[in-house]
Protein backbone atom coordinates (compact mmCIF):
# COMPACT_ATOMS: atom_id res chain seq x y z
CA UNK A 1 0.00 0.00 0.00
CA UNK A 2 2.99 2.48 1.03
CA UNK A 3 4.74 1.29 -2.03
CA UNK A 4 1.52 2.55 -4.33
CA UNK A 5 1.10 5.42 -2.65
CA UNK A 6 5.03 6.37 -3.08
CA UNK A 7 4.99 5.83 -6.46
CA UNK A 8 1.93 7.65 -7.07
CA UNK A 9 3.45 10.63 -5.39
CA UNK A 10 6.42 10.05 -7.55
CA UNK A 11 4.44 10.60 -10.77
CA UNK A 12 2.93 13.64 -9.32
CA UNK A 13 6.31 15.18 -8.30
CA UNK A 14 7.72 13.87 -11.52
CA UNK A 15 4.81 15.45 -13.32
CA UNK A 16 5.26 18.85 -11.44
CA UNK A 17 8.86 18.80 -11.72
CA UNK A 18 8.83 19.34 -7.49
CA UNK A 19 10.82 18.03 -4.94
CA UNK A 20 10.41 14.15 -3.65
CA UNK A 21 10.88 13.60 0.48
CA UNK A 22 11.20 10.30 1.83
CA UNK A 23 11.85 8.86 4.93
CA UNK A 24 12.19 5.16 4.69
CA UNK A 25 12.62 3.06 7.77
CA UNK A 26 14.22 -0.27 7.58
CA UNK A 27 13.74 -1.45 4.39
CA UNK A 28 16.03 0.57 2.38
CA UNK A 29 17.60 -1.92 -0.03
CA UNK A 30 13.87 -2.37 -1.23
CA UNK A 31 13.35 1.61 -1.76
CA UNK A 32 16.71 1.58 -3.78
CA UNK A 33 15.37 -1.01 -5.87
CA UNK A 34 12.19 1.14 -6.55
CA UNK A 35 13.98 4.29 -7.21
CA UNK A 36 16.70 2.58 -9.46
CA UNK A 37 13.16 0.98 -11.57
CA UNK A 38 11.57 4.36 -12.01
CA UNK A 39 15.15 5.68 -13.16
CA UNK A 40 15.30 3.21 -15.69
CA UNK A 41 12.01 3.54 -16.88
CA UNK A 42 12.45 6.76 -16.92
CA UNK A 43 15.32 6.60 -19.07
CA UNK A 44 14.16 3.95 -21.71
CA UNK A 45 10.70 6.18 -21.91
CA UNK A 46 13.20 9.48 -23.15
CA UNK A 47 14.96 7.08 -25.59
CA UNK A 48 11.38 6.46 -27.40
CA UNK A 49 10.62 9.65 -27.37
CA UNK A 50 13.60 10.55 -28.76
CA UNK A 51 13.02 7.84 -31.08
CA UNK A 52 9.74 8.84 -32.24
CA UNK A 53 10.37 12.67 -32.37
CA UNK A 54 13.71 12.02 -34.74
CA UNK A 55 11.29 10.11 -36.83
CA UNK A 56 8.11 12.79 -36.42
CA UNK A 57 9.73 15.94 -36.00
CA UNK A 58 11.87 18.46 -38.52
CA UNK A 59 14.73 19.63 -36.61
CA UNK A 60 13.70 22.63 -35.44
CA UNK A 61 11.42 21.51 -33.80
CA UNK A 62 13.21 18.60 -32.01
CA UNK A 63 14.41 20.80 -29.28
CA UNK A 64 11.41 22.05 -27.86
CA UNK A 65 9.31 19.13 -28.14
CA UNK A 66 11.89 17.19 -26.58
CA UNK A 67 12.18 19.16 -23.93
CA UNK A 68 8.47 19.34 -23.29
CA UNK A 69 8.21 15.46 -23.69
CA UNK A 70 11.02 15.08 -21.28
CA UNK A 71 8.74 17.29 -18.62
CA UNK A 72 5.99 14.68 -19.32
CA UNK A 73 7.93 11.71 -18.72
CA UNK A 74 10.52 13.35 -16.44
CA UNK A 75 12.10 12.80 -12.98
CA UNK A 76 11.45 14.95 -10.04
CA UNK A 77 13.37 17.73 -9.38
CA UNK A 78 14.74 15.86 -6.77
CA UNK A 79 14.56 12.84 -4.33
CA UNK A 80 15.37 14.20 -0.71
CA UNK A 81 15.96 11.10 1.56
CA UNK A 82 15.56 12.26 5.26
CA UNK A 83 16.88 11.34 8.34
CA UNK A 84 18.40 8.80 6.45
CA UNK A 85 21.61 7.96 8.87
CA UNK A 86 19.37 4.59 9.42
CA UNK A 87 20.85 3.36 5.68
CA UNK A 88 23.42 0.59 5.76
CA UNK A 89 26.61 2.19 4.25
CA UNK A 90 27.02 -0.25 1.61
CA UNK A 91 23.38 0.88 -0.62
CA UNK A 92 25.09 4.83 -0.09
CA UNK A 93 26.82 4.40 -3.36
CA UNK A 94 23.26 3.11 -5.25
CA UNK A 95 21.66 5.55 -4.09
CA UNK A 96 24.23 8.07 -5.02
CA UNK A 97 24.28 6.54 -8.26
CA UNK A 98 20.43 7.74 -9.20
CA UNK A 99 20.52 11.69 -10.33
CA UNK A 100 19.57 14.21 -8.07
CA UNK A 101 19.10 11.90 -5.11
CA UNK A 102 20.42 14.07 -1.60
CA UNK A 103 21.21 12.52 1.79
CA UNK A 104 19.70 14.93 4.41
CA UNK A 105 21.32 14.18 7.88
CA UNK A 106 20.94 15.82 11.36
CA UNK A 107 22.85 15.14 14.60
CA UNK A 108 20.19 13.71 16.53
CA UNK A 109 18.58 10.66 16.66
CA UNK A 110 20.15 7.45 14.92
CA UNK A 111 23.86 7.57 14.44
CA UNK A 112 24.75 9.40 17.58
CA UNK A 113 25.24 8.77 20.82
CA UNK A 114 23.60 9.75 24.08
CA UNK A 115 26.25 12.07 25.28
CA UNK A 116 26.51 13.93 21.86
CA UNK A 117 29.15 12.17 19.96
CA UNK A 118 28.46 10.81 16.28
CA UNK A 119 29.07 7.54 16.29
CA UNK A 120 31.31 5.75 14.08
CA UNK A 121 29.00 3.77 12.48
CA UNK A 122 27.70 7.24 11.84
CA UNK A 123 30.52 8.94 10.94
CA UNK A 124 31.66 6.03 8.69
CA UNK A 125 28.21 6.85 7.10
CA UNK A 126 28.64 10.14 6.73
CA UNK A 127 31.87 10.04 4.80
CA UNK A 128 30.47 7.68 2.46
CA UNK A 129 27.83 9.81 1.24
CA UNK A 130 29.00 12.04 -1.85
CA UNK A 131 29.46 15.67 -0.37
CA UNK A 132 27.23 17.14 -3.45
CA UNK A 133 24.36 14.95 -2.20
CA UNK A 134 24.55 16.12 1.55
CA UNK A 135 22.26 18.20 3.41
CA UNK A 136 21.87 19.26 6.77
CA UNK A 137 17.87 19.30 8.69
CA UNK A 138 16.74 19.63 12.32
CA UNK A 139 13.62 17.56 12.14
CA UNK A 140 12.39 20.35 14.50
CA UNK A 141 11.09 19.65 16.98
CA UNK A 142 11.82 16.18 17.40
CA UNK A 143 15.70 14.90 16.74
CA UNK A 144 16.87 17.17 19.85
CA UNK A 145 20.32 15.87 20.47
CA UNK A 146 19.75 13.93 23.33
CA UNK A 147 22.70 15.13 25.62
CA UNK A 148 20.93 18.64 25.46
CA UNK A 149 17.94 17.71 26.35
CA UNK A 150 16.38 19.47 29.46
CA UNK A 151 15.76 16.65 32.59
CA UNK A 152 12.63 15.59 34.36
CA UNK A 153 11.90 17.67 37.51
CA UNK A 154 10.59 15.31 39.94
CA UNK A 155 10.19 17.30 43.36
CA UNK A 156 10.27 21.06 43.20
CA UNK A 157 9.32 23.92 46.50
CA UNK A 158 7.80 27.02 46.14
CA UNK A 159 10.41 29.90 46.36
CA UNK A 160 8.68 31.22 49.04
CA UNK A 161 9.75 28.27 51.09
CA UNK A 162 13.24 28.48 50.44
CA UNK A 163 14.49 31.96 50.36
CA UNK A 164 13.84 32.43 46.88
CA UNK A 165 16.00 29.39 45.31
CA UNK A 166 14.18 26.86 43.54
CA UNK A 167 15.02 23.58 44.92
CA UNK A 168 14.67 20.90 42.15
CA UNK A 169 15.83 17.32 41.74
CA UNK A 170 16.37 16.02 38.28
CA UNK A 171 16.44 12.96 36.95
CA UNK A 172 17.70 11.57 33.36
CA UNK A 173 15.65 9.72 30.57
CA UNK A 174 12.25 12.00 30.87
CA UNK A 175 9.67 11.16 29.71
CA UNK A 176 7.46 14.63 30.09
CA UNK A 177 8.36 17.62 30.91
CA UNK A 178 5.41 19.11 32.83
CA UNK A 179 6.25 21.65 35.34
CA UNK A 180 5.38 20.08 38.93
CA UNK A 181 2.32 21.16 40.37
CA UNK A 182 3.34 23.23 43.23
CA UNK A 183 5.76 25.76 41.12
CA UNK A 184 2.51 25.85 38.43
CA UNK A 185 -0.01 26.81 41.11
CA UNK A 186 2.33 29.70 42.91
CA UNK A 187 2.03 33.13 40.78
CA UNK A 188 4.12 33.71 38.36
CA UNK A 189 6.30 36.93 39.48
CA UNK A 190 7.23 34.24 42.31
CA UNK A 191 7.92 30.92 40.38
CA UNK A 192 10.13 32.67 37.75
CA UNK A 193 13.60 32.23 39.51
CA UNK A 194 15.13 29.42 37.43
CA UNK A 195 18.27 28.19 38.44
CA UNK A 196 21.10 29.27 36.17
CA UNK A 197 22.00 25.99 35.51
CA UNK A 198 18.77 25.29 33.67
CA UNK A 199 20.21 27.33 30.65
CA UNK A 200 21.79 24.70 29.09
CA UNK A 201 19.13 22.71 28.73
CA UNK A 202 16.77 22.85 25.71
CA UNK A 203 13.14 21.87 25.41
CA UNK A 204 12.61 20.69 21.81
CA UNK A 205 14.49 21.16 18.96
CA UNK A 206 14.48 24.07 16.13
CA UNK A 207 15.64 25.39 13.18
CA UNK A 208 18.09 27.64 14.96
CA UNK A 209 19.58 25.02 16.53
CA UNK A 210 21.03 23.71 12.83
CA UNK A 211 24.04 26.01 13.62
CA UNK A 212 25.38 23.25 16.34
CA UNK A 213 24.15 20.60 13.87
CA UNK A 214 26.97 21.98 11.21
CA UNK A 215 29.48 22.91 13.64
CA UNK A 216 29.09 19.05 15.47
CA UNK A 217 29.21 17.21 11.81
CA UNK A 218 31.50 19.16 10.49
CA UNK A 219 34.09 18.90 13.37
CA UNK A 220 33.28 14.82 13.21
CA UNK A 221 34.16 15.07 9.32
CA UNK A 222 37.36 17.21 10.06
CA UNK A 223 36.03 20.12 7.93
CA UNK A 224 35.78 23.82 8.59
CA UNK A 225 31.60 24.65 9.83
CA UNK A 226 32.02 27.40 6.19
CA UNK A 227 32.69 24.36 4.30
CA UNK A 228 30.11 22.40 5.34
CA UNK A 229 28.00 25.04 5.76
CA UNK A 230 28.54 26.48 2.36
CA UNK A 231 28.27 23.32 0.40
CA UNK A 232 25.03 21.89 2.18
CA UNK A 233 23.35 25.24 1.10
CA UNK A 234 24.76 24.50 -2.57
CA UNK A 235 23.57 21.20 -2.23
CA UNK A 236 20.31 22.58 -1.09
CA UNK A 237 19.46 25.03 -3.86
CA UNK A 238 20.16 22.36 -6.07
CA UNK A 239 18.23 19.99 -4.80
CA UNK A 240 15.28 22.73 -4.19
CA UNK A 241 15.48 24.01 -7.40
CA UNK A 242 12.76 26.42 -7.00
CA UNK A 243 14.14 28.21 -3.93
CA UNK A 244 15.54 32.03 -4.20
CA UNK A 245 19.21 32.61 -3.39
CA UNK A 246 19.87 34.58 -0.35
CA UNK B 1 -25.36 33.91 41.01
CA UNK B 2 -24.09 36.96 38.75
CA UNK B 3 -21.16 37.16 41.22
CA UNK B 4 -20.61 33.51 40.86
CA UNK B 5 -20.41 33.68 37.31
CA UNK B 6 -17.82 36.36 37.46
CA UNK B 7 -15.55 34.74 40.02
CA UNK B 8 -15.85 31.67 37.24
CA UNK B 9 -14.46 34.48 34.73
CA UNK B 10 -11.85 35.97 36.64
CA UNK B 11 -10.18 32.77 37.29
CA UNK B 12 -10.87 31.64 33.79
CA UNK B 13 -9.26 34.71 32.74
CA UNK B 14 -6.06 34.42 35.51
CA UNK B 15 -5.36 30.78 34.41
CA UNK B 16 -5.29 31.95 30.77
CA UNK B 17 -2.86 34.57 31.62
CA UNK B 18 -0.58 32.39 34.16
CA UNK B 19 -0.64 29.74 31.28
CA UNK B 20 0.48 32.41 28.44
CA UNK B 21 3.31 33.55 30.77
CA UNK B 22 4.08 30.15 31.46
CA UNK B 23 4.62 29.87 27.54
CA UNK B 24 6.21 32.97 27.36
CA UNK B 25 8.35 31.89 29.85
CA UNK B 26 9.70 28.56 28.66
CA UNK B 27 10.12 29.75 25.19
CA UNK B 28 12.82 32.49 27.13
CA UNK B 29 14.10 29.55 28.72
CA UNK B 30 14.44 28.02 25.42
CA UNK B 31 16.09 31.01 23.13
CA UNK B 32 18.24 31.42 26.18
CA UNK B 33 19.49 27.78 26.21
CA UNK B 34 19.69 27.15 22.51
CA UNK B 35 22.03 30.62 22.62
CA UNK B 36 24.23 29.24 25.43
CA UNK B 37 24.64 25.57 23.44
CA UNK B 38 26.06 27.83 20.31
CA UNK B 39 28.04 30.20 22.46
CA UNK B 40 29.66 26.61 24.50
CA UNK B 41 30.68 25.40 21.13
CA UNK B 42 33.61 27.06 20.37
CA UNK B 43 36.63 26.18 18.71
CA UNK B 44 40.18 26.11 19.68
CA UNK B 45 41.11 29.39 21.23
CA UNK B 46 45.08 28.87 20.16
CA UNK B 47 45.45 32.42 18.82
CA UNK B 48 47.03 30.55 15.77
CA UNK B 49 44.35 28.54 14.74
CA UNK B 50 42.48 29.95 11.60
CA UNK B 51 39.61 29.03 13.31
CA UNK B 52 39.77 30.32 16.53
CA UNK B 53 36.22 32.20 16.81
CA UNK B 54 32.94 31.28 18.38
CA UNK B 55 30.63 29.45 16.61
CA UNK B 56 28.66 32.60 17.08
CA UNK B 57 30.90 34.70 14.90
CA UNK B 58 31.01 31.52 11.85
CA UNK B 59 30.56 32.70 8.46
CA UNK B 60 27.20 30.32 8.35
CA UNK B 61 24.57 33.04 6.91
CA UNK B 62 23.09 31.01 4.29
CA UNK B 63 22.75 27.60 6.43
CA UNK B 64 19.23 25.89 5.17
CA UNK B 65 17.21 23.37 7.85
CA UNK B 66 15.85 20.92 4.41
CA UNK B 67 13.39 19.06 7.15
CA UNK B 68 11.49 20.49 9.81
CA UNK B 69 8.10 20.66 10.90
CA UNK B 70 7.81 24.63 12.19
CA UNK B 71 3.97 24.52 12.13
CA UNK B 72 3.77 22.20 15.17
CA UNK B 73 4.07 22.53 18.78
CA UNK B 74 5.94 23.91 20.66
CA UNK B 75 7.78 25.44 17.67
CA UNK B 76 4.50 26.30 16.54
CA UNK B 77 3.20 28.63 18.99
CA UNK B 78 6.54 30.49 18.45
CA UNK B 79 7.04 30.74 14.66
CA UNK B 80 8.07 33.85 14.81
CA UNK B 81 10.30 33.37 17.38
CA UNK B 82 11.82 30.49 15.81
CA UNK B 83 12.19 32.24 12.55
CA UNK B 84 13.95 35.49 14.05
CA UNK B 85 16.30 32.92 16.16
CA UNK B 86 16.79 30.93 12.97
CA UNK B 87 17.75 34.37 11.34
CA UNK B 88 19.99 35.25 13.80
CA UNK B 89 21.83 31.89 13.67
CA UNK B 90 22.75 32.17 9.89
CA UNK B 91 19.80 29.87 8.83
CA UNK B 92 18.11 31.53 5.80
CA UNK B 93 15.87 29.05 4.86
CA UNK B 94 13.47 26.66 6.29
CA UNK B 95 11.74 24.25 4.91
CA UNK B 96 8.63 23.25 6.52
CA UNK B 97 7.41 20.19 6.17
CA UNK B 98 3.44 19.34 6.07
CA UNK B 99 2.39 15.77 6.84
CA UNK B 100 -1.32 15.80 6.49
CA UNK B 101 -3.88 17.95 4.19
CA UNK B 102 -6.30 20.31 5.80
CA UNK B 103 -5.07 22.33 9.34
CA UNK B 104 -1.72 21.00 9.13
CA UNK B 105 -1.53 22.45 5.43
CA UNK B 106 -2.92 25.15 6.23
CA UNK B 107 -0.79 26.12 8.46
CA UNK B 108 2.24 25.84 6.19
CA UNK B 109 0.76 28.22 4.08
CA UNK B 110 -0.13 30.62 6.77
CA UNK B 111 3.62 30.21 8.07
CA UNK B 112 4.80 31.02 4.16
CA UNK B 113 2.66 33.87 4.06
CA UNK B 114 3.97 35.53 6.97
CA UNK B 115 7.71 34.53 6.49
CA UNK B 116 7.90 34.17 2.82
CA UNK B 117 11.34 35.35 2.67
CA UNK B 118 12.75 32.38 5.14
CA UNK B 119 10.17 29.22 4.96
CA UNK B 120 9.47 27.33 2.26
CA UNK B 121 6.41 25.33 2.02
CA UNK B 122 6.01 21.77 1.37
CA UNK B 123 3.24 19.62 1.36
CA UNK B 124 3.02 16.08 1.57
CA UNK B 125 1.68 13.37 3.89
CA UNK B 126 3.06 11.17 6.33
CA UNK B 127 2.19 7.42 6.55
CA UNK B 128 0.69 7.27 10.08
CA UNK B 129 -2.35 9.24 7.93
CA UNK B 130 -2.10 6.99 4.47
CA UNK B 131 -4.88 4.93 6.08
CA UNK B 132 -6.93 7.83 6.36
CA UNK B 133 -6.36 9.69 2.89
CA UNK B 134 -6.31 6.18 0.74
CA UNK B 135 -8.48 3.84 2.24
CA UNK B 136 -8.83 1.23 -0.29
CA UNK B 137 -6.34 0.00 -2.96
CA UNK B 138 -8.55 1.35 -5.59
CA UNK B 139 -8.80 4.63 -4.02
CA UNK B 140 -5.90 6.37 -4.08
CA UNK B 141 -6.67 10.38 -5.58
CA UNK B 142 -7.78 11.49 -2.17
CA UNK B 143 -4.31 13.48 -1.62
CA UNK B 144 -3.96 14.55 -5.25
CA UNK B 145 -7.91 16.09 -5.43
CA UNK B 146 -7.15 18.01 -1.61
CA UNK B 147 -3.73 19.07 -2.75
CA UNK B 148 -5.11 21.54 -5.43
CA UNK B 149 -7.09 24.17 -3.47
CA UNK B 150 -3.60 24.15 -1.97
CA UNK B 151 -1.65 25.11 -5.16
CA UNK B 152 -4.40 27.78 -6.22
CA UNK B 153 -3.86 29.24 -2.90
CA UNK B 154 -0.12 29.85 -4.21
CA UNK B 155 -0.45 30.45 -7.45
CA UNK B 156 -2.53 33.68 -6.36
CA UNK B 157 -0.37 34.68 -3.60
CA UNK B 158 3.05 33.43 -5.02
CA UNK B 159 4.80 36.58 -6.30
CA UNK B 160 8.48 35.06 -5.81
CA UNK B 161 9.83 31.52 -7.30
CA UNK B 162 9.65 30.51 -3.39
CA UNK B 163 6.87 28.02 -3.90
CA UNK B 164 7.54 24.47 -3.30
CA UNK B 165 5.45 21.25 -3.86
CA UNK B 166 7.03 18.48 -2.04
CA UNK B 167 5.33 15.45 -1.26
CA UNK B 168 6.52 13.49 1.95
CA UNK B 169 5.98 9.85 1.57
CA UNK B 170 7.60 7.74 4.05
CA UNK B 171 8.20 3.73 3.53
CA UNK B 172 8.32 1.43 6.61
CA UNK B 173 9.30 -1.78 6.82
CA UNK B 174 6.26 -2.59 9.08
CA UNK B 175 4.34 -2.27 5.92
CA UNK B 176 5.33 -5.26 4.35
CA UNK B 177 4.99 -8.80 5.11
CA UNK B 178 8.67 -9.58 4.44
CA UNK B 179 10.91 -8.70 6.75
CA UNK B 180 13.00 -5.28 5.58
CA UNK B 181 16.18 -8.35 5.01
CA UNK B 182 14.51 -10.39 3.20
CA UNK B 183 13.67 -8.12 0.11
CA UNK B 184 15.90 -8.55 -2.86
CA UNK B 185 17.05 -5.15 -3.84
CA UNK B 186 17.37 -6.70 -7.22
CA UNK B 187 18.41 -3.65 -10.24
CA UNK B 188 19.52 -1.63 -6.93
CA UNK B 189 22.35 -3.77 -5.79
CA UNK B 190 25.75 -1.32 -5.39
CA UNK B 191 28.66 -2.45 -6.46
CA UNK B 192 32.29 -1.95 -5.64
CA UNK B 193 33.21 0.29 -8.36
CA UNK B 194 30.32 2.40 -8.00
CA UNK B 195 31.60 5.73 -8.95
CA UNK B 196 31.52 8.39 -6.02
CA UNK B 197 31.82 12.36 -6.31
CA UNK B 198 34.34 13.39 -4.51
CA UNK B 199 35.23 13.06 -1.00
CA UNK B 200 35.72 15.59 1.95
CA UNK B 201 39.24 16.69 1.90
CA UNK B 202 40.66 18.50 4.97
CA UNK B 203 42.89 21.66 3.72
CA UNK B 204 46.37 22.12 5.44
CA UNK B 205 45.91 23.92 8.93
CA UNK B 206 42.21 22.81 9.44
CA UNK B 207 40.89 20.49 12.21
CA UNK B 208 41.37 16.98 11.51
CA UNK B 209 39.17 14.41 12.66
CA UNK B 210 37.04 13.36 15.30
CA UNK B 211 37.24 15.98 18.42
CA UNK B 212 39.75 18.29 16.80
CA UNK B 213 40.17 21.38 18.34
CA UNK B 214 36.16 22.03 18.23
CA UNK B 215 34.79 21.96 21.76
CA UNK B 216 31.36 20.97 21.99
CA UNK B 217 29.31 21.64 25.12
CA UNK B 218 28.60 18.18 27.18
CA UNK B 219 30.24 16.13 24.67
CA UNK B 220 33.70 16.46 24.03
CA UNK B 221 34.59 18.81 26.25
CA UNK B 222 33.93 15.88 29.08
Amino acid sequence: MQEAVLLEHYALAARHHRALTLHCVGCWDRLLALLTTQHKTHLQAVKTAKRTLVGQAPTDTLKENTSDELVCIGLPASVVLHSCASMPVHLVPGFARLPNTYFSVSMGGRGNTKDGQITDKGLEYIRAVPPDRLLLETDSPDQLPHHLKAPRKTTSTPISETGGIEITKVTTHSTSSSPSDSASDAHPSQVYCEPVHEDKWLQYNEPALLRYHCAHLADALGVAPELLAQQTTENAHRAFRTIARV
Amino acid sequence: MNESCGCGVNRAGLSLTKADSEQQRSRLRQVSALKHVTAEIAPGKNPGDSHANTLTSFDLSTLVDSHCHLQLDPLGSFSQSAVDLALEMGVHRIMVCGTEPGDDWKRIAELYQAHSDVVVPNFGLHPWWIKKYYPSPGNRSGTVIQIWPVISLFKSHNSSSQLIFLLYSIFRATAYTMGPRGLAAGAGEPTDSAPLSRSWGVRPGQRGGQGGALRLAGSRAA
